[in-house]
């Protein structure tokens, strides 16, 4: 079954960071990085480009996110965002 | 006009000029024949016989040519012009003016492509479109990454340089276009983000992938 388009210009994604240390995530392919705190989580927007599925990587000491990343928020404990990537 | 060195049998040689006619014929001039003991020439005629010039094109026998190089502003050559005359140097003149002419037409190109109105990156979305838009067809960001074998930082990216071959670039199905836009890219990321730590080196990265592909 074909899923439903998006009528979203962004997809976006959250991911928590429960390894108990900090942890890099780069952002492929910009060859960026930013710092997920342990226990946090972050908020990954992804421009929409059809045809284009966004992968998370687990590496040994980092992961990696492939994709066409719009901007990365952190999300605070209150659930507020702020940007700490793009934007 | 080119001078001819035309090895003959029984250990004679013809001199001879050629001019080129109006028609592109060759015209042959002053031909003399003397035999090759009284130039000093010896050895296999492979190793002497050609032309002297540059503006050989119609009769062509460039494996004569290094032979002939080694020997000018020699004592043979110079006794060879006194039995016909001296070159003069109307075909090479007309062979650096047709090189001059593509370095002219090469610059202008060049100038004409660095003038053209490019696809201005402002933000890291354009930078998306444009790095997507240059992806070999049915390749991901993260596959191309793969063949790139970029890995994480300008270090490793440059690096990679050394190792970058033609062949993969090509079997990968990129372009120097596509490498010349994703150098493009990275320059734009380097700009909009000055921290990233992988840009600036991703972009020497693919300006030599580019510059492999425009000179295989």
């Amino acid at each position: 079954m074909t899923p439903p388009e998006s009528t979203s210009r962004y997809v976006r994604m959250r991911f928590s960071n429960s390894l108990g240390v900090d942890r890099e995530l780069w952002i492929e392919p910009f060859g960026d990085v930013v710092i997920i705190a342990s226990s946090r989580t972050v908020e990954i927007v992804f421009t929409e480009q059809a045809g284009d599925i966004p992968e998370i990587e687990i590496a040994d000491t980092s992961f990696i996110v492939h994709g066409w990343v719009h901007e990365i928020l952190e999300v605070e404990t209150d659930g507020s965002t702020k940007v700490i990537w793009g934007g | 006009m080119v001078l001819v060195l035309h090895a003959l049998d029984h250990g004679w040689v013809a001199l001879y000029k050629i001019y080129s006619g109006a028609d592109q014929k060759g015209i042959v001039q002053d031909r003399i024949e003397v035999t090759a003991k009284s130039l000093g020439l010896s050895g296999p005629a492979s190793e002497w016989a050609g032309i002297i010039g540059d503006g050989f094109g119609p009769v062509g026998v460039s494996g004569a040519i290094t032979a002939i190089r080694r020997l000018k502003n020699t004592p043979i050559i110079r006794k060879i012009f006194s039995l016909v005359g001296e070159v003069d140097d109307t075909a090479t003149t007309a062979s650096k003016a047709v090189n001059q002419a593509a370095d002219v037409a090469k610059d202008k190109a060049l100038k004409t492509a660095e003038n053209a109105p490019k696809t201005v990156l402002n933000s890291l979305d354009d930078v998306a479109v444009d790095m997507r838009s240059n992806l070999p067809p049915g390749m991901n960001p993260k596959q191309f990454g793969e063949v790139l074998k970029w890995g994480g930082g300008s270090e490793s990216a440059r690096q990679r340089i050394a190792t970058l071959t033609v062949d993969e670039l090509r079997k990968a199905g990129i372009t120097s276009q596509m490498a010349d836009n994703w150098a493009a890219a990275y320059d734009a990321v380097a700009r909009l983000k000055p921290n990233n730590p992988s840009a600036a080196g991703r972009a020497d990265l693919m300006r030599q992938a580019a510059r492999l592909l425009r000179d295989e």
